[in-house]
């Protein structure tokens, strides 16, 4: 056989080797040579750090230096200063993904929150959520507060510690506390709460009209956007994807807000997954070709107005996909305001029909919609 | 003509859910288990006999709940039979009405 018709391997073991075979000893030599190598690599890291704690102890006093050897395990993560979903969205993606992607290496993290100056529920409840997957993978995470004392402030009021550190239990979906200032956050796990609802519009009424009234289209939102979780958030067959709920409650202008996240993997990956030809015979494909797209916020646009689910096009069970449709068509009659999905690469104010492409990807999906004065509204009579 | 009465905030949920009993509590698919198929099943052959299904007095429907149990029945008994042997009223959202009868419509569309 030619040397050039060799596997590159032989090759360098015959160059090595001058075409002789190695003998047992000088094999067993080797292989210790490799160790060695491998050993003192690693103690050269260990020393490294041993050496960068050593600095970072010095002058500090003794009772600090058990936190500061802690700390030193974690990955530095910092948050943006305008942190908040709505007004500064790709920082805030940006600062997720970094958090998600040592989160997907199982490394520990600390969130560096102190030079944060401006902080709202969409950003909380998206951190939120994230934080969990942690604390469900057992994965060590940490963080420090704003120097910011009103953001601080925002953070212990949203109740976000005691959210990610209460005990996991299955029945989640009961859970929904009313703060003292005002806001809330409602936790639930995989599956459709709607009983939940009665609780929530009880309260966000009173805020608005002073009394309990009956809101339908935000029963309907709340719904549709704990199914679509149900069904198409989680990345395997399981549905275990927990969907997250932040309610916030602005008393002095009468409107209350409200944050739906799940971090699963986005309405348009989810569409993408769905191409696999033995579950839903390429519907992606023939998605894309069906409506001739430009670009993914087509898609998004597209979704909103029902157009992928016509018998016609058998593209997916006949009798799916009106969820998206019917939030919208909640919006069109006035019973929710401010419709905002932002998912994937794709940012969506659906009142202004504004598709905004982002240069970041999301791996979720975020929603936001308020509730105020001018929406449809009718009595109490249940 | 007697007309069964089923008014689903009183007689099943004030908060209707999801479609299957597996996605959360008040599903469509209890709905038809518990009441609406033993009632339809009850009146299929009784020519004098309708149902109607009131959906006021509830906080909400997801599209899911109201596809399930007109659509999901329309699949098991036909689209035909459904139309004809139930009515559907809504005072507080009239629009439901045409949704459902599109649901229906959609069943006798794929069969």
């Amino acid at each position: 056989m030619e040397n050039d018709e060799q596997p590159e391997i032989i090759v360098k073991f015959i160059n090595e080797t001058g075409g002789k075979k190695l003998s047992e000893k000088e094999k067993r030599l080797r292989y210790s040579v490799r160790v060695w190598k491998k050993r003192l690599k690693r103690r050269k890291v260990i020393e490294r750090r041993k050496k960068h704690i050593r600095r970072l102890l010095q002058g500090k006093p003794l009772s600090l230096h058990n936190d500061i050897k802690t700390r030193v395990r974690y990955n530095d993560v910092r948050a943006p200063e305008d942190f908040s979903f709505l007004t500064n969205t790709e920082e805030t993606i940006d600062f997720l993904n970094r958090i998600e992607s040592y989160f997907n290496k199982r490394k520990q993290v600390f969130v560096v929150l102190k030079n944060v100056k401006n902080i709202d529920h969409s950003a909380i409840t998206v951190l939120l959520s994230l934080m969990y997957k942690f604390r469900v993978a057992k994965i060590k995470f940490n963080g420090d507060f704003p120097d910011d004392l009103k953001v601080k402030e925002t953070i212990v009021d949203s109740q976000f510690f005691r959210k990610l550190l209460s005990p996991m239990s299955s029945d989640m979906g009961n859970d929904y506390t009313m703060t003292k200032n005002n806001q809330i956050f409602a936790r639930a796990n995989t599956i459709v709460v709607s009983e939940m609802g009665e609780k929530i519009m009880e309260e966000s009424t009173k805020t608005i009209w002073g009394e309990r009234r009956i809101c339908k289209g935000l029963q309907k939102t709340l719904i549709e956007l704990m199914h679509n979780t149900n069904n198409h958030a989680s990345r395997s067959e399981d549905n275990q994807e927990h969907w997250w709920l932040s309610v916030n409650h602005d008393k002095e202008n009468k409107k209350v807000d409200f944050y739906f996240v799940d971090y699963g993997q986005g309405i348009l990956r989810s569409l993408e997954r769905k191409s696999n030809p033995k579950i839903w015979n390429n519907f992606w494909d023939n998605f894309k070709k069906m409506i001739d797209l430009g670009s993914e916020q087509k898609v998004i646009e597209c979704l909103l107005n029902g157009e992928h689910w016509s018998p016609e096009q058998r593209i997916q069970p006949y009798y799916r996909g009106k969820g998206l449709p019917s939030i919208k068509d909640s919006l069109s009659r006035g019973q929710i305001s401010d419709l905002q999905i932002i998912t994937n690469n794709t940012r969506s104010e659906v009142d202004s029909n504004n598709f905004i492409h982002l240069s970041k990807n999301f791996n979720g999906t975020f929603i936001h919609w308020k509730l105020e004065k001018n929406n449809e509204n009718k009595i109490w009579n249940i | 003509m007697e007309y069964i009465k089923i008014l689903i905030a009183k007689d099943f949920s004030k908060t209707p859910g999801p479609r299957y009993k597996k996605e959360g509590s008040f599903s469509a698919e209890l709905f038809l288990e518990q009441i609406l198929e033993k009632k339809f099943t009850d009146i299929l052959e009784k020519k004098d006999k309708k149902i109607i299904i009131d959906l006021d007095g509830t906080l909400g429907y997801g599209t899911s709940f109201l596809e399930e149990t007109f659509g999901g029945l329309a699949r098991k008994y036909g689209a035909d039979k459904v139309s004809e042997k139930i009515e559907v009223a809504s005072k507080e959202e009239p629009w439901l009405l045409e949704d459902i009868k599109s649901y229906i419509e959609d069943v006798k569309k794929q069969s």
